[in-house]
């Protein structure tokens, strides 16, 4: 039964909960500062779920991923931003290497980066260029790779430390 | 969409760059400044360490030598026993104020150090420990006297000050060896006891005093490594020194 769900429409859940995982680690990780910036994507992105589902749109891929996809992108680069706020203004003497949070918002920011334009861009690639569309689902698959082998440094750094 | 994507990798990129960058100047700068503070500190130190002997050697030892000298007038001048029975006591208490003035102004600043050097401060050092407390100090000097300059002389010299301290106060020692010799070049000073087992750099990670910490301060300061030697019957710290 569950494998036969269309894989658009777990393309969108993981989107939804990688979201609210993102929104919670960034909560904890600005201290639980600026907490109208995440109820507002919260709201959004929710909102714009809702649309999608309303639309019907919930198991065409990348209808709608976009959207979704813009907001997670913005709201994790500009929490990112806020991060890098934070760590200029509370300088530690400690190089920022040795912190396993800088791998996870390194990983973060190159993989939403790289994307950024795929997502948004993707159903309009899809449209015209179709047989072009899995070169450019190459970036995804490698900022994806390249996001978990930073997480996974991240992960081993904490279990060093 | 690959130029979009180019420029988000190049903000990307840019801003994480900036934070390191950033960052790692700014441990230089604090540790540049932790350095100059520690230096300036050490200076300072050393000049109220010189003025607070000479005062003690100029003004009390000065003042304690005249009154001895009155108290020698006036018991030449009194037949009464009792009372020169007294005034000796005093005149016996004024040599002991003499003489403990003397041993701090010396232990705060040994005017052998700059006359003589480094060598027969040393040397002279060794000889009082070795009379007023009851463990052997035997140096050894396999160099000809070394030219350290005047900071590096008194920092050693304090360095060493503050390690025999210790061996006296809580160590258990009856036997001390220090051996100052110049293999290659480098200059190396050897303190080797039979005391209590220390470790030098454990403790100095959990110390809460700031005589361990002063004493890598000054090796700091001056460039000096140190290093601890295995041994089962006490310890032997090797301080080397590049010429």
């Amino acid at each position: 039964m569950i494998l036969k769900v269309d894989p658009s429409i777990w393309f969108k859940v993981y989107t939804t909960i990688e979201f609210f995982v993102l929104i919670q680690y960034f909560y904890r990780l600005l201290k639980g500062k600026y907490t109208y910036l995440h109820y507002f994507f919260g709201i959004l992105y929710s909102v714009c779920f809702g649309f999608i589902l309303y639309q019907g749109k919930i198991d065409n891929f990348m209808d709608g991923d976009d959207y979704l996809q813009l907001i997670e992108s913005v709201f994790v680069i500009i929490a990112i931003l806020l991060w890098m706020k934070y760590a200029f203004i509370n300088l530690e003497e400690d190089s920022l290497l040795k912190y396993p949070h800088f791998y996870f918002i390194s990983g973060l920011l190159f993989y939403f980066s790289g994307t950024f334009f795929l997502y948004l861009l993707g159903s309009v690639i899809l449209e015209n260029e179709k047989e072009y569309f899995i070169d450019y689902w190459m970036l995804n698959l490698f900022f994806n790779i390249f996001f978990r082998i930073l997480l996974l440094i991240g992960i081993w750094k904490a279990r060093v430390q | 969409m690959w130029i979009g994507t180019t420029v988000m990798l190049f903000f990307a990129f840019g801003l994480l760059f900036l934070v390191l960058f950033y960052q790692n100047y700014f441990i230089k700068m604090k540790r540049k400044e932790a350095e100059l503070l520690l230096q300036s500190s050490l200076e300072s130190e050393k000049k109220e360490r010189i003025r607070i002997a000479a005062d003690l050697h100029d003004g009390v030892s000065g003042d304690l030598n005249a009154i001895r000298n009155y108290l020698s007038v006036l018991q030449r001048g009194e037949k009464d026993e009792e009372k020169q029975e007294l005034f000796a006591e005093i005149k016996e208490g004024i040599e002991a104020a003499l003489e403990n003035t003397r041993q701090v102004s010396y232990k705060l600043m040994p005017p052998l150090l700059e006359l003589a050097g480094f060598k027969v401060a040393l040397e002279d050092y060794f000889g009082r420990l070795t009379t007023n407390s009851k463990i052997a100090f035997e140096f050894v000097c396999n160099t000809e006297a070394p030219d350290f300059s005047n900071e590096i002389a008194y920092e050693l010299f304090r360095v060493v000050q503050e390690l025999t301290t210790n061996m006296i106060k809580y160590g258990g020692v009856t036997h001390c060896l220090v051996l100052l010799s110049s293999p290659e070049a480098e200059y190396s000073l050897e303190i080797i006891d039979n005391g209590i087992p220390f470790d030098f750099y454990t403790s100095l990670k959990t110390s809460k005093g700031s005589g361990l910490k002063n004493i890598s301060s000054r090796l700091k300061v001056i460039g000096a490594q140190m290093k601890q030697k295995e041994n089962p019957k006490g310890n032997h710290y090797i301080i080397t020194l590049k010429r």
